[in-house]
């Protein structure tokens, strides 16, 4: 019962940090303007509870009612270069439902106008559902791998710069997050024979992520592949369950095609046609530029080695067969929105990547876990905490700053990896001090996370995020 | 198989009721509230929860419209020596005349009330004083208007 008691509190514990670290200058960074899609969204949400139709700001050719308009939302244009709005109506690029969230909370609040739509008011509801990512992460971990792996891969999750910043911008992807977590949460306990009722929830989540945004499609792609996990084959039983699962998500779907009827079928399907002719921004560099870089916005690069690090978790899993369930749906996950992201295309800014961060670091968190209590592959495990360590001091000081301190790193970090090598070469167990230095640089590194992002504000933003 | 039927079912009589909402409730939403005017004050209206303008010499617009000379530059100076400039695309302007794009402009930055009306400021347009005589007439291309602070004005 203490024992209980004591992992719920901490996971809740970590769940409570994410929110606070999300909503610190949440209405601030990133810069609002840099992103428009932020405003765009809400407008819909608020346009449609007003007057029935979506209004909203769109690039495809093919809308019919064009308005050009100054809005100066956020005083905005008084920060960022800025061209005139193109609103467009009835909108139709994406399904409605975040817009409804963010823009009916603002009506909620009191907004009436597109003026009115202010970063304040609207990042409000993303960072809760920021927040609920990082629980459904956890829950996810904890269900497959146990306390250990949810409890590092909350902290990374809750923390890491990167994805802290992100997780405050309204963008379809980090609606799609949460969906992509629960459906693994309930395939995940259908696979262990826990009922039909988690493959209806799966049901339900995959044809509510499509109502976000049509990458939501990847949840059918994960329920559809963990179904060849539990049967191996194609077979009646694999088919049961597969129309069971289509006859509940896509009818779901199916509802964006009823929404675009109230507008006219003409209008629905230009918009349609534009989405799929949309410009293939991701080009042939993308699984490069997907690892090397990642971006916040079109020109705002914000590199996270906790991203990168699950990005080599997630290729050395590729060399392993996995036995645990959550280990293959995960790996499977991954590669599921690596086909939805290059299918789809579009450009390599960073809500289209956003997906892909809580997968890799559920997988980092478990690679970690497992050096932890199982001494599984300790030398990677403390190699890859020290490039953690060594990069996340380095965006807090730079190369001259860190001159002072250059004796403790020369020593320490070199003395460690020899000293390591020297055990493992003369077997000599001393398994219970390398786990306490895994504890100990892990910690580190979650509380330079926390310090970086005390350090950003808008200051720090301009003069160091490039 | 029994409890999936179960969930079917519920799931169908949910699904119809939702998806006849979405569409009757939707078509009847917008044949009651939707038209030019509303469309005009949900994009344009004056809003509540944004800080109103109080200093045009410290707030101009940043960016340059790609729009050849279809453009209007604003200036505001004012008695402390503060100056701002700003300029803007044309086609985002739906009333072209003086008055017009005086008042639009203060609508971008959130002035309360029209700045046309306000008496804080003395306005020329391309060096002309404008004054209740060309004040609706429309303006040209490549047009500036400068206000500047009256002397006894404070910000």
């Amino acid at each position: 019962m203490i024992k209980k008691v004591f992992i719920l509190t901490t996971l809740f514990l970590v769940v409570l940090l994410a929110f606070f670290v999300r909503k610190k200058n949440y209405a601030e960074i990133p810069i609002p303007g840099q992103s428009t899609d932020e405003y765009s969204y809400s407008w819909v949400g608020l346009s449609l509870l007003k007057t029935g139709m979506p209004v909203a700001v769109s690039g495809f050719p093919g809308y019919k009612n064009l308005e050009k308009r100054y809005l100066n939302v956020d005083h905005y244009m008084q920060v960022i270069p800025s061209d005139p709005f193109e609103i467009n109506y009835p909108w139709m690029d994406h399904p409605p439902l975040l817009g409804l969230i963010t823009g009916g909370y603002a009506y909620a609040n009191g907004a009436r106008v597109f003026g009115d739509i202010s970063s304040l008011v609207i990042r409000k509801p993303i960072i809760v559902i920021g927040s609920l990512s990082v629980a459904l992460a956890i829950i996810f971990s904890y269900i497959n791998f146990g306390y250990v792996a949810a409890l590092f891969t909350g902290l990374i999750y809750a923390t890491a710069p990167l994805v802290v910043l992100s997780s405050r911008m309204i963008q379809a992807e980090n609606a799609i997050i949460p969906c992509i977590l629960a459906c693994l949460i309930s395939i995940s306990l259908y696979l262990k024979n826990k009922g039909d009722k988690w493959l209806f929830i799966s049901a339900l989540i995959a044809g509510g992520a499509t109502l976000f945004k049509l990458t939501g499609i990847v949840c059918y792609l994960i329920i559809i592949f963990s179904l060849f996990i539990k049967y191996k084959k194609i077979n009646k039983l694999f088919w049961k369950d597969l129309s069971f699962f289509l006859a509940i998500s896509l009818p779901i779907s199916f509802l964006f095609v009823i929404y675009g009827l109230v507008y006219g079928w003409e209008n629905f399907q230009t918009i349609l046609f534009s989405n799929y002719n949309r410009f293939y921004g991701i080009g042939v560099n993308s699984i490069l530029e997907l690892v090397r870089n990642q971006r916040l916005t079109q020109h705002k690069f914000l590199p996270e080695i906790w991203v990168i690090s699950g990005w080599f978790v997630f290729f050395a899993s590729l060399i392993k067969t996995q036995k645990n369930i959550g280990d293959k749906l995960i790996k499977l996950a991954i590669i599921a929105y690596l086909i939805v992201y290059i299918f789809f295309g579009s450009q390599p800014y960073g809500w289209y990547t956003f997906p892909f961060w809580p997968l890799l670091i559920i997988g980092l968190g478990r690679f970690l876990s497992l050096g932890l209590t199982k001494s599984k592959n300790l030398f990677a495990v403390i190699l890859m905490l020290l490039i953690v360590v060594g990069a996340n001091i380095d965006r807090l000081i730079n190369v001259f700053e860190f001159q002072k301190y250059s004796q403790f790193w020369r020593f320490g970090v070199s003395g460690i990896i020899f000293l390591f090598v020297l055990s493992e070469l003369l077997k000599i167990k001393r398994t219970y001090i390398i786990k306490l230095l895994v504890l100990i640089i892990f910690a580190g590194a979650i509380l330079l996370n926390i310090k970086y992002l005390g350090q950003i504000n808008i200051d720090f933003w301009w003069g160091n995020i490039s | 198989m029994k409890q999936r039927i179960r969930y079917l079912k519920i799931f169908g009589i949910i699904y119809v009721f939702l998806g006849l909402i979405l569409f009757f409730g939707l078509k009847y939403q917008v044949n009651k509230n939707f038209s030019k005017e509303s469309l005009e004050q949900l994009i344009a209206g004056r809003p509540v929860l944004m800080s109103k303008n109080i200093d045009f010499c410290k707030s101009g617009l940043l960016g340059e419209p790609k729009v050849g000379r279809e453009y209007i530059k604003f200036v505001f100076g004012c008695q402390d020596g503060s100056k701002s400039t700003s300029t803007l695309a044309m086609n985002a302007f739906k009333d072209k005349s003086i008055v017009g794009v005086i008042n639009e402009y203060g609508r971008i930055l959130n002035f309360d009330g029209n700045l046309s009306e306000s008496d804080m400021w003395d306005c020329s347009i391309n060096g002309t004083k404008i004054t209740s005589l060309n004040k609706n007439s429309s303006v040209l291309e490549a047009s500036t208007v400068e206000c500047y602070q009256f002397e006894n004005e404070k910000k």
